[in-house]
């Protein structure tokens, strides 16, 4: 875990950067004296997360769901809310973020923590199956029971972190009464009053420092005032197995790693739940991801494969560069 | 050793488990909930007591020096849109949400995060 200051002309902020829910972890506040005393709330509130929703862990609520056979289930008020957040996204993408990937992303052999995926060469085998789908899912808020049918594993990994994200700038801004901004693996919510100009998110291929401009692949620095920005691609989480060039974003209706003509997509919204499912959802839509976009009015840049860079009514047209790749 | 010393030694030994034990009770007030750390935070600013080592673990938090306390921020305002601490991601409506303002052109600067896939 690190810490710093850093003073720029009219705003004042520290940052914290460590990692938890296998992914890296950024807190930024404005008042750089609740800095510490926000990172352990937040650390609190992500270990929660984290027992509720991983997929990894033996003693998780969510893979305690896997032996409910059918059985409908009580379940903590954090995994009704993830459930319904990642239902929700379902339906709001058309079914192109579905949370019963679960067993698709065993059968490619994301079944681990991710740093020992890559380490894993056992074979594995192909083949085209559909989700079961979100419908199959029955959730009941009023009573927080939940209805997995037998065999359907489930899978957040889609939504979870941006509704995590969501919750801790929200929570943190309220007790701090300061600005905050929360990135989880890049997925970014922000909330209180954001410092003089707003927060600088630098959006690239990859999720990196701060401090390390990409190398490779274009990026762009945009101002985020309020709300979420998340950020979805096929360049990250990539293995191989058996041959087979594999990555994380599973196509529901194939159960298959997607094959997208985008190989980066960023999208600013109310909520960075909102924003990554919209991300996500882009690159499983393909070619008809930037009109479902401007259709719901959502501010996004989708880089293709080819580096060619598209971006949406409302994304920043002046953007701050620095590099001769920046675009 | 003299009674003097030994006095004083006593003393010392006491102020180390007076440390401890309000170090302890800052600790577990913040663990058990945001409201207890409200006051906890509330009475870092107000008095310059030695908050800083209250159990941030191992965290090489930043100094923060008096004169860096001076952001923008008008910490009166608090509640307005942070208030909503369960946020539309738990809303029931179907569709995504746009921000109407949210996204600008950067001011440049400091870039204060990152986001790519990961």
């Amino acid at each position: 875990m690190s810490a710093r200051t850093s003073t720029a002309p009219l705003r004042t902020t520290a940052a914290a950067d460590w990692r938890a829910l296998g992914t890296s972890v950024r807190l930024v506040v404005t008042d750089p004296a609740l800095l510490d005393s926000c990172n352990l709330l937040l650390a609190r509130h992500l270990a929660e997360v984290d027992a509720a929703c991983s997929r990894f862990r033996t003693d998780s609520e969510l893979t305690a769901l896997d032996a409910s056979l059918g059985r409908p289930v009580t379940v903590s008020p954090l995994l009704a809310e993830a459930l319904a957040v990642a239902l929700r996204a379902a339906e709001a993408t058309d079914g192109t973020v579905d949370p019963t990937v679960g067993s698709a992303m065993n059968a490619i052999g994301y079944d681990r923590d991710f740093t020992l995926v890559q380490e894993d060469d056992r074979p594995i085998r192909l083949t085209v199956k559909r989700a079961p789908g979100w419908r199959t899912i029955d959730l009941d808020r009023t009573t927080g029971t939940v209805t997995v049918p037998v065999g359907v594993r489930l899978d957040l990994g889609a939504t979870a972190k941006a509704w995590a994200a969501d919750k801790a700038a929200a929570m943190l801004a309220q007790v701090a009464g300061c600005g905050v901004l929360v990135s989880l693996g890049g997925d970014t919510a922000v909330a209180g009053e954001p410092p003089a100009g707003g927060w600088n998110i630098r959006v690239q291929d990859v999720t990196g420092s701060v401090d390390e401009v990409p190398t490779h692949g274009t990026y762009a620095t945009i101002g985020l005032r309020s709300g979420g920005l998340a950020t979805s691609g096929t360049a990250a989480r990539r293995w191989r197995r058996g041959g087979y060039e594999l990555h994380h974003i599973v196509d529901p209706r194939t159960g298959l790693p997607v094959r997208s003509p985008w190989r980066t997509v960023s999208v600013a919204a109310a909520t960075s739940a909102d924003a990554n499912a919209a991300s996500t959802a882009c690159l499983v839509k393909g070619a008809g991801a930037e009109r479902w976009l401007t259709r719901l009015g959502l501010p996004a840049r989708l880089v293709a494969q080819d580096g060619t860079v598209v971006t949406t009514p409302g994304w920043p047209t002046h953007q701050a560069t620095t590099h001769g790749t920046a675009a | 050793m003299t009674v003097k010393e030994r006095g004083a030694a006593t003393a010392v030994r006491r102020g180390k488990r007076r440390i401890a034990a309000a170090t302890a009770a800052i600790t577990l007030a913040a663990a058990a909930g945001v409201f207890a750390l409200v006051g906890t935070m509330q009475s870092d600013a107000e008095a310059d007591t030695a908050a800083g080592s209250t159990g941030t673990t191992s965290s090489s938090s930043p100094s923060p020096s008096a004169s860096s306390n001076t952001s923008s921020t008008s910490d009166s305002s608090t509640s307005s849109s942070s208030s909503s601490s369960s946020s539309s991601s738990s809303s029931s409506s179907p569709d995504l949400q746009s921000s109407s303002s949210g996204v600008t052109s950067s001011s440049g600067g400091s870039t204060d995060s990152t986001s790519g896939a990961s």
